[in-house]
């Protein structure tokens, strides 16, 4: 069985502020990460390896430093990274195509899994549309597979509650953090994660891809900034109409 | 000249830190207040490869040398020291001693079970009569037909509880002295005679096992000598130079800690109108910690890259066991000071690390034996002989 | 002489003399046919992007002659309400509105939302905006903008749709309230197609994770201000009518109302929950250290100078257990 695992690097958004004045994000703790959901993606690839037999191999397509996240792909236990160096603010259809083609030029798989749309990126989700592309069904939310004597099954979350939905491979699904969180890396996969021949890169011409022919369909433009935070208002009155006052506010807000 | 660390080094060090994080930080109170390691985070140190990092991949090492070894302390040092102590004994002295003196059958008999953490290591050298006078050990081990009857008593042995492999340092030939009278020998826990003595109430690091090890005539097979017959010293004192860097590594992650404790105070503290931060006492201490954590951190990675490419390194290594824990020592006092009465208050864990750093200036060799080893390597080319 | 009236006749709520054209036009697709009101929010958005760009609201619902409420959908802006049978898959809705050149087409981001939206933008050529809270239009370019929330929405990039159609999957609960004008006419009818019922999945219980206190996203903390055990047990109550986790500081740890692991305060830890409610608590600066990741903090208390009161976004002054009750009664009916 084989497994293509789609990782990508973005922005840790817990290391991203945003500056009021300038009105724009504050990049300067900023650290890069592989994208969580991701790594939560290639956990879910390797159990089911691990289970079911066979290869996991991992994509990331980026910029010069993404390919940090293919080598840890390699260290998290992928048996091979295909790493594609590609130009800044890629877009999401010109993403999908380059890696539709790594997936073409490696003879495609029986699985193919990808997290949510990082928080940062402006990309959107990848699963979906490589399903569209490529005929296949989808799977969304999935937070497991299980393999049994009648074949692969994806356990997937709807609210409170999980479906148990047999997949008809080949397919594609989204995966999300299950409770588990992803492995970490074993330090003799780390000693070994940038020996020669774990990762490989391929580059557009490689893939027969010009890199003009790449337009982007969506343009980021300036940031709108939320209301700012105002500490210090203070509610008074009689209880009932001070906690009426209070729900309403924090309702209004979305946070109950 | 390149500072930058190695990729897959860095890799490493997140990996470690994401796994003090969610592992050992939540742990780090209980293991104080229980006086006693974690086993269940001990098994997940060893089922994640944090218990063999530096060794070879061919005896289940983790690959990643004395620089990744040294990555992993800081960043367990600055988080939980009972637990870098365990890992430090484990690591740094008693997997280093059979890594350093045995021959290939003996390491791949038993490198693979420690580095693994399917079987913990303790390194027993300290008896009540023989701390920084290492040679005056009594432990005496006497050759019977194939095998050797040990039999003494070891104490302050770190991990000695818990340890199913110990390295233990005896006297084959009085008359001989240490220059070929002193013996190394592997000691597995299930050896009949073997026992754990009293336990140590200790000041700090009280989530590591500390304890007595008592010997009475126990049979060790002449497989387990642990290098040549009355060499067992040079690998002894060898396996403690080794060791000291991970101590210095500990003591950088502490001292670092201690420094980012400060300055989250100093933002969040207001006191006569300002932040406590905004004034200058604070801003010296700050200042000062910040030099000597820096200093430390070069002086650590430069020590552990000597180490990784086999130049000489034991005057190096004992500056960074000297300099860190009188380092980290200055820098969790300081940082009590800032804190105030919250700093000495047990809920916050300010007070439990400045208790875990003071054995740093006294054990694996005080910072008085440190000081002998730093001389006497920098007297040596004037002819100055110095006394050991 | 005689103006051309029909676009502002399409404006003032669909033409009486032409049929509303299937061509271009603002859709929004609700798959499974529910017209409630995160549905009838979203009409009322592509009323306002048509409106800018032109042109008419067509809304497609699956799910079958069950259907939702239509009439509500024309009132909230809707010029044209398509139905039909069975709930679409991609190629499914890639025929439909193939030859049908729509500028735009929302969905709502639901699980059937998330799984259409992008592989219909990816199929048609369009432009994809995954996750939006908002959907604009660029006057000058006459381009489709999308707002995409980021960092716990404390902003949002704005994502111009370049290609048409503007695919966008919308979190229906960031628009604002639907519209309800009666006075708006639209028209009804099948959309003749018959897509696939969706197969019945088995339903298992997922394991979870406990909630505490660094993982719960609402969190109330006792504190010695409510004085007895009674008090304590109306901030539990309030926990859990918020679905949150209750916790303490040192006074209720030594009172004996909570255990260590729900001790806030100087422990060394922050929390960071999305909403922190401190019930009865001065705010030392331990504790304010303790709780320095919340999202928003409320603070109830009785004393007007304590130290958590200027750093609180809001502050309830009075009888830390008599208003947490009232709370507690308010969220309850």
């Amino acid at each position: 069985m084989r497994i293509i695992v789609c990782l990508k690097q973005g922005l840790d958004p817990k290391t991203v502020k945003i500056s009021r004045s300038r009105e724009e994000f504050d990049l300067r703790e900023a650290m890069l990460v592989t994208h969580s959901e991701d790594k939560a993606a290639l956990e879910a690839a390797l159990r089911l390896r691990e289970a079911e037999g066979g290869e996991v191999l991992a994509i990331t397509v980026g910029r010069p430093a993404a390919e940090d996240s293919a080598h840890e792909a390699v260290a998290m236990g992928a048996d091979k990274a295909i790493f594609v160096p590609a130009p800044e603010n890629l877009s999401g259809r010109s993403l999908t195509t380059l890696i539709l083609a790594v997936i073409a030029r490696l003879g495609g798989a029986d699985l193919i899994l990808a997290g949510r749309a990082p928080a940062l990126d402006t990309t959107g989700p990848l699963a979906p549309r490589l399903a569209a592309e490529l005929g296949i069904p989808l799977l969304l939310d999935v937070v497991a597979f299980e393999a049994s004597a009648s074949g692969i099954a994806a356990l997937v979350s709807r609210g409170d509650a999980g479906l148990r939905i047999p997949v008809a491979l080949p397919a594609a699904a989204e995966v999300i953090r299950g409770v588990d969180r992803p492995r970490y890396p074993h330090p003799s996969r780390i000693a070994v994660a940038w020996d020669p021949g774990r990762v490989e890169t391929w580059t557009l011409a490689d893939l027969g891809i010009a890199e003009d022919t790449l337009v982007a369909e969506t343009e980021s433009g300036n940031l709108v900034l939320g209301a700012e935070r105002q500490r210090g208002q203070t509610i008074n009155g009689e209880p009932d109409a001070v906690a009426a006052e209070l729900v309403g506010i924090l309702r209004a807000r979305r946070l109950i | 000249m390149d500072f930058t660390l190695p990729k897959n080094l860095l890799l490493f060090r997140e990996m470690v830190r994401e796994f003090a994080e969610q592992e050992v930080r939540p742990r780090a109170k209980q293991v104080d207040v229980q006086s006693w390691p974690d086993m269940e985070l001990t098994r997940k140190l060893g089922e994640n490869g944090l218990l063999g990092v530096p060794f070879p991949l061919e005896y289940g090492g983790g690959g990643l040398g004395e620089l990744g070894y040294c990555l992993l302390m800081e960043v367990m040092g600055g988080v939980c020291t009972s637990t870098a102590t365990t890992i430090g004994a484990h690591i740094g002295i008693g997997v280093m001693s059979i890594y350093l003196g045995g021959n290939e059958e003996q390491k791949r008999r038993y490198m693979p079970d420690l580095c693994s953490g399917r079987k913990l290591a303790a390194f027993c050298l300290t008896e009540p009569g023989a701390g920084s006078d290492a040679a005056a050990i009594k432990t005496r081990a006497i050759k019977d037909g194939s095998n050797w009857i040990v039999t003494g008593n070891k104490i302050y042995i770190t991990n000695g509880p818990i340890a199913d492999v110990m390295t233990v340092l005896a006297v084959t030939d009085p008359s001989l002295g240490v220059r070929g009278g002193v013996t190394a020998f592997i000691v597995e826990k299930d050896m009949s005679g073997v026992s754990v003595g009293s336990i140590e109430h200790k000041m700090g690091i009280r989530g590591s096992a500390t304890s007595e090890m008592v010997f009475d005539e126990v049979v060790v097979p002449s497989a387990n000598v642990l290098g040549q017959v009355g060499a067992g010293f040079v690998t002894f004192m060898a396996t403690l130079d080794a060791g000291r860097l991970g101590l210095g590594a500990a003591c950088l992650g502490g001292a670092q800690a201690a420094l980012d404790s400060m300055c989250r105070y100093a933002a969040a503290r207001q006191q006569f109108g300002r932040l406590i931060g905004e004034k200058q006492a604070i801003q010296w201490m700050v200042a000062d910690t910040a030099a000597e954590v820096e200093a430390l951190r070069s002086m650590v990675y430069r020590t552990a890259w000597l180490v990784d490419s086999h130049r000489p390194f034991s005057k190096e290594a004992a500056i960074c066991k000297l300099y860190g824990s009188e380092i980290a020592s200055r820098a969790l006092n300081k940082a009590l000071q800032v804190h105030g009465a919250l700093g000495y208050n047990r809920d916050f864990p300010l007070e439990r690390m400045w208790r875990d750093a003071r054995i740093a200036e006294i054990f694996e060799g005080t910072n008085e034996i440190q000081r002998i080893v730093i001389a006497g390597q920098v007297l040596r080319p004037y002819g100055v002989r110095v006394q050991s | 002489m005689g103006m051309d009236l029909s676009d502002l006749q399409a404006l003032m709520g669909g033409s009486f003399d032409e049929p509303v054209g299937d061509t271009g036009g603002v859709w929004v697709v609700t798959p499974d046919g529910a017209i409630d009101d995160g549905i009838l929010r979203l009409i009322g958005k592509a009323r306002v992007v048509a409106d800018a760009l032109g042109g008419y609201v067509s809304v497609l619902a699956g799910g079958g002659a069950a259907g939702g409420d239509t009439e509500a959908a024309i009132r909230a802006g809707g010029d044209k309400i398509l139905t039909g049978g069975g709930i679409p898959a991609v190629p499914d809705l890639v025929e439909f509105f193939r030859d049908r050149g729509p500028q735009a087409i929302l969905f709502p981001s639901s699980e059937l939302g998330r799984s259409l939206a992008p592989g219909l933008a990816q199929m048609l050529g369009g432009s994809l905006c995954g996750y939006a809270a908002d959907v604009a239009v660029d006057s000058i370019y006459q381009r489709i903008l999308a707002h995409q929330p980021v960092l716990e929405d404390a902003a949002r990039i704005t994502l111009g749709l370049l290609s048409a159609p503007a695919v966008v999957a919308v979190d229906t609960s960031m628009l604002p309230a639907a519209f309800n004008e009666p006075w708006r006419h639209g028209e009804v009818a099948d959309a003749g197609v018959s897509w696939g019922e969706p197969p019945l999945h088995e339903m298992v219980d997922l394991p979870s994770q406990p909630k505490d206190l660094h993982n719960a996203s609402t969190v109330v903390i006792a504190g010695a201000g409510l004085l007895e055990e009674a008090g304590f047990e109306a901030a539990r109550q309030l926990a859990d009518e918020l679905g949150g986790v209750i916790a303490g500081d040192v006074t209720a740890l030594d009172a004996g109302w909570i255990g260590e692991e729900q001790l806030v305060g100087a422990t060394g830890f922050t929390i960071a929950p999305r909403l922190c409610i401190t019930v009865g608590v001065e705010g030392d600066t331990g504790f304010l250290m303790g709780i320095a990741g919340a999202g928003c903090l409320v603070a109830v208390q009785a004393d007007p100078t304590a130290p958590i009161i200027p750093v609180a976004d809001y502050s309830v002054i009075g009888d830390p257990g008599e208003l947490a009750r009232a709370l507690v009664n308010k969220l309850r009916n």
